[in-house]
């Protein structure tokens, strides 16, 4: 008898621990809408526009001083030459200026540090007029020695030196004029010096201060503190030559737990929350206080198959890649790996780039052709062959793929490992298979030269063809447009045909934001500006 | 004592050259190739090689372990190979916030675990002991990063009370990250509170005090509770140590900018430089952290202020 009443006081002791902690956790978040108020809607915005339904501030409207942007991912370093990291590269963007931009809107070059251009009449002499406004954040101005400091600096990284090795000479024709003459004409020049790794650093600055001089640019706003994989704070940079902004400041911290970052916005702790998880997305669209916007991104999630002559069977046939993109349902792809938020794709591009064709058709989801192709090729009893996978996406897209393959014999072993041994293993050739992802690049000739040109940096599946290479140099060089259109079109054509890779889909990229929060220029690459982005003083 | 805080102190240099030593050698063992994260992936064969030969990673082990040593006396411990920024700059950037949420979480611990420690021995047997019993249990199994959002959900989300994350500078930060780690040290804690006072307690010079009309509340707190202290001193000193190591999870979810973040992310990164300068700095600490515990027994225990005097 005593026992047992003993038993109902712990019983009810740990009932009320559990009660307390649960009512706290299930009750109606506090400043969020209640029932009455109407729930915002998720916008779709198209590329490189800014959010929909923004009204312009009044004249007399009052800005809050700052902005707090929420990240997903790791600030790593401050100099533009050294990263292809989309989140580092959102800093550049309000920390640093190129010579020129491109505007997603028209589909134009826009000034940035150069006011105007020309080009000779072979495409082989650019000259640029510097804005004699410009200056860099340590106060010196910004001179066309810079630009040729910039350029000669970046041949030390991998990033830059393949856009600047088309430069022969460069010359300052004064400190506000100069002149760029490249080896050969080249199409994908001026598309390359809008990239942010292509910012102009100051000369200055880096030889007073070593690598921290990288953080001095000419842009809009200057760094007040960094802590790298923590928070970043930018002042609102007054000698700006472009518009002024109508924030002081802006800080950027890394929220790297999903849930965590979602509930920050929620509260108001920050203002931007980048990449939200598909799970919480409900959450925001059910908040009246938030902004959910969707838009096509132009990150393509894929499987690489190494075709290389060292590597040989079986992926040096074509029949059996082509078995392999056959026999992929990539409709239940984006299902389960990405929550229904992707686009079935069956290319390796999107229409962000220009030059980018459409006409494609790929390889559709076809179980009994597989069979058949593989077949054809001697694979009839399958083949076992293993995939690296390096990050959540992969781990999420992989066990999908192996349980498809599994229906035409294919045996798919998962390997997960860190990025840095998979990129290791990729560079050594030793790999079968990989996930990997590609966020297309505004030029078709980047995109096809950084994924398929003989030993590039992103040829995982190690393809090489001197008769490609050589037709994507002469269509680099074309200078009829029509003609360099066709050029490529064939050759994007060439590399779907090979079934090289297996593209699945490009994620939607979600965005969530206070509905008071304005003036982002949305990208669809994710490398958002939030240059003058702004909250109206209530 | 100064001899013996001497001798210790001394010591620390043979611990600090294995230390860095064992982590130099297993991050040289792991695989992924560093020079290809500073040179990039796309970076040609040729670049790859040269930041091989600019930063000696052809140099057999013992020669860059010696180089690194020979900076390391010189209080040199190098820059990060991702962030180019010195090692020594970035971790004391990021000490002062693990330092603080180590001081909270461990003064949350105590007084969790003495109070409930001392009550549960003090009733032992009875429904309050179990129920104790059934707390300590309940803050050891769960998982301090369900524990966290638990708390983020109900006092950042739903009360408004605290922020949801992030070192936002005065003490409201502090008090949900600091409860996560709390809670959960407090349960090692609080058993090891009770098993000491209840071997205490049965000892004869408590009843001889109780005989000599000493109240209660003085015969625990002062005669049962001091000398029930040294094992307790000793679990929260390894506590402490620990946290100040970096507590991953806690920061992870709470956005909190410690050593422990930084550390594994340099892990991910490859970032030997700072790997290296993390551990060999966080164990300076934890040596001279259970140093002063050691210095605390002789304050607590004069039969232990003596064995150091001798």
């Amino acid at each position: 008898m005593f026992m047992k009443k003993r038993m109902k006081q712990v019983a009810a002791w740990g009932l009320c621990v559990t009660a307390v902690l649960g009512l706290a956790g299930c009750g109606k978040p506090a400043g969020t809408g209640g029932d009455s108020e109407p729930a915002s809607q998720a916008g779709t915005v198209a590329v490189g526009e800014s959010v929909t339904g923004e009204v312009p501030p009044d004249d007399n409207a009052a800005f809050k001083k700052e902005l707090i942007i929420g990240l997903a991912n790791v600030f790593t370093t401050s100099d533009p030459q050294n990263t292809s990291s989309i989140t580092n590269q959102i800093f550049y963007t309000v920390s640093h200026s190129n010579l020129l931009k491109w505007d997603y809107d028209s589909q134009s070059y826009i000034p940035d540090l150069a006011d105007s251009y020309t080009v000779s009449d072979d495409g082989m002499v650019y000259t640029f007029n510097l804005n004699k406004n410009a200056y860099f954040h340590n106060g010196e101005p910004v001179k066309a020695s810079d630009v040729i400091f910039t350029f000669t600096r970046g041949e030390e990284f991998s990033f830059v030196a393949s856009k600047v090795q088309i430069i022969e000479s460069m010359k300052a024709i004064d400190d506000n004029t100069l002149e760029i003459t490249l080896s050969g004409p080249s199409t994908g020049f001026l598309f390359d010096i809008t990239n942010p790794n292509m910012a102009i650093l100051s000369e200055k600055a880096l030889e007073e201060k070593g690598e921290e001089g990288t953080t001095i640019g000419s842009g809009a706003f200057y760094y007040e503190n960094i802590d790298f994989g923590n928070e970043v704070s930018m002042l609102r940079f007054d000698k700006y030559f472009g518009e002024a902004p109508k924030t002081e400041k802006l800080i950027f911290r890394q929220y790297a737990e999903d849930a965590t970052r979602v509930i920050a916005l929620q509260t108001g702790d920050i203002d931007y929350c980048q990449t939200p998880s598909t799970m919480e997305l409900e959450y925001i669209a059910e908040d009246a206080n938030l902004d959910l916007i969707q838009m096509k991104g132009t990150r393509l999630n894929y499987m690489v198959m190494n075709v290389s002559e060292e590597h040989g069977a079986p992926f040096k046939d074509i029949r059996v890649r082509q078995a392999m993109n056959m026999a992929i349902n990539k409709d239940d792809v984006v299902a389960v790996a990405a929550n229904g938020f992707g686009e079935v794709q069956n290319y390796y591009f999107t229409d962000i780039s220009a030059g980018f064709y459409g006409g494609m058709e790929g390889y559709n989801y076809n179980v009994e052709e597989a069979k058949k192709l593989l077949e054809e090729a001697g694979y009839a009893d399958g083949f076992t062959f293993s995939v690296l996978c390096h990050d959540s996406t992969s781990r999420a897209i992989a066990p999908v793929l192996q349980a498809q393959l599994a229906e035409v014999g294919i045996t798919l072993v998962i390997e997960e490992v860190e990025t840095a041994v998979r990129n290791s293993m990729i560079k050594n050739n030793e790999h079968d298979a990989c996930m990997a992802a590609h966020v297309s690049l505004v030029s078709i000739d980047n995109n096809l030269r950084l994924l398929f040109y003989t030993n590039s940096g992103n040829n995982r599946m190690k393809f090489s063809d001197p008769e490609f290479d050589a037709k994507l140099d002469a269509a680099l060089i074309e200078q009829d447009p029509e003609k360099r259109q066709t050029m490529y079109d064939e050759l994007q054509t060439f590399v779907v045909d090979e079934a090289l890779c297996i593209p699945l889909y490009v994620e939607t990229l979600n965005i969530a934001k206070k509905t008071s929060l304005q003036g982002i220029k949305l990208n669809a690459t994710g490398c958002h500006d939030f240059t003058y982005a702004y909250m109206v003083e209530e | 004592m100064h001899r013996y805080i001497i001798k210790r102190l001394l010591m620390l240099i043979p611990v600090l050259i294995c230390v860095s030593f064992v982590i130099y050698f297993i991050m040289d063992l792991a695989p992924g190739d560093p020079a290809l994260i500073i040179a990039g992936d796309q970076a040609t064969d040729e670049m790859i090689e040269k930041v091989r030969e600019d930063y000696g990673f052809n140099d057999p082990l013992i020669i860059r372990y010696a180089n690194y040593m020979k900076g390391l006396l010189k209080g040199d411990m190098g820059s990060s190979y991702v962030s180019k920024k010195d090692v020594w700059e970035t971790y004391c950037q990021r000490f002062p916030a693990t330092a603080k949420l180590s001081v909270a979480a461990i003064i949350v611990s105590l007084v969790l675990s003495l109070i409930l420690g001392v009550y549960s021995a003090v009733n032992q047997n009875t429904w309050k002991d179990n129920v104790s019993v059934v707390l300590a249990l309940l803050g050891l199994s769960m998982p301090q990063f369900w524990l966290g959002l638990l708390l983020i959900i109900a006092f950042a989300l739903n009360l408004g009370w605290f922020p949801s994350g992030g070192d936002l500078g005065g003490w409201r930060s502090l008090v949900l990250p600091a409860i996560t780690i709390g809670t959960n040290n407090a349960a090692l804690m609080t058993r090891t509170t009770r098993s000491s006072m209840l071997d205490v307690i049965r000892q004869d010079y408590l009843c001889t005090a109780r005989a000599k009309g000493v109240s209660e509340k003085k015969v625990i707190m002062h005669h049962a509770l001091r000398n029930a202290l040294i094992p307790i001193i000793t679990i929260a000193g390894v506590q402490f140590a620990y946290i100040l190591g970096g507590a991953v999870l806690v920061e992870t979810v709470f956005a909190w900018p410690g050593v422990g973040r930084l550390t594994v992310d340099s892990i991910n990164m490859r970032d030997i430089p700072m790997v290296t300068g993390c551990v060999v700095i966080t164990t300076m600490i934890v040596c001279v952290v259970q140093l002063l515990v050691d210095i605390l027994y002789a304050y607590v225990d004069p039969r232990i202020k003596a064995q150091y005097t001798k």
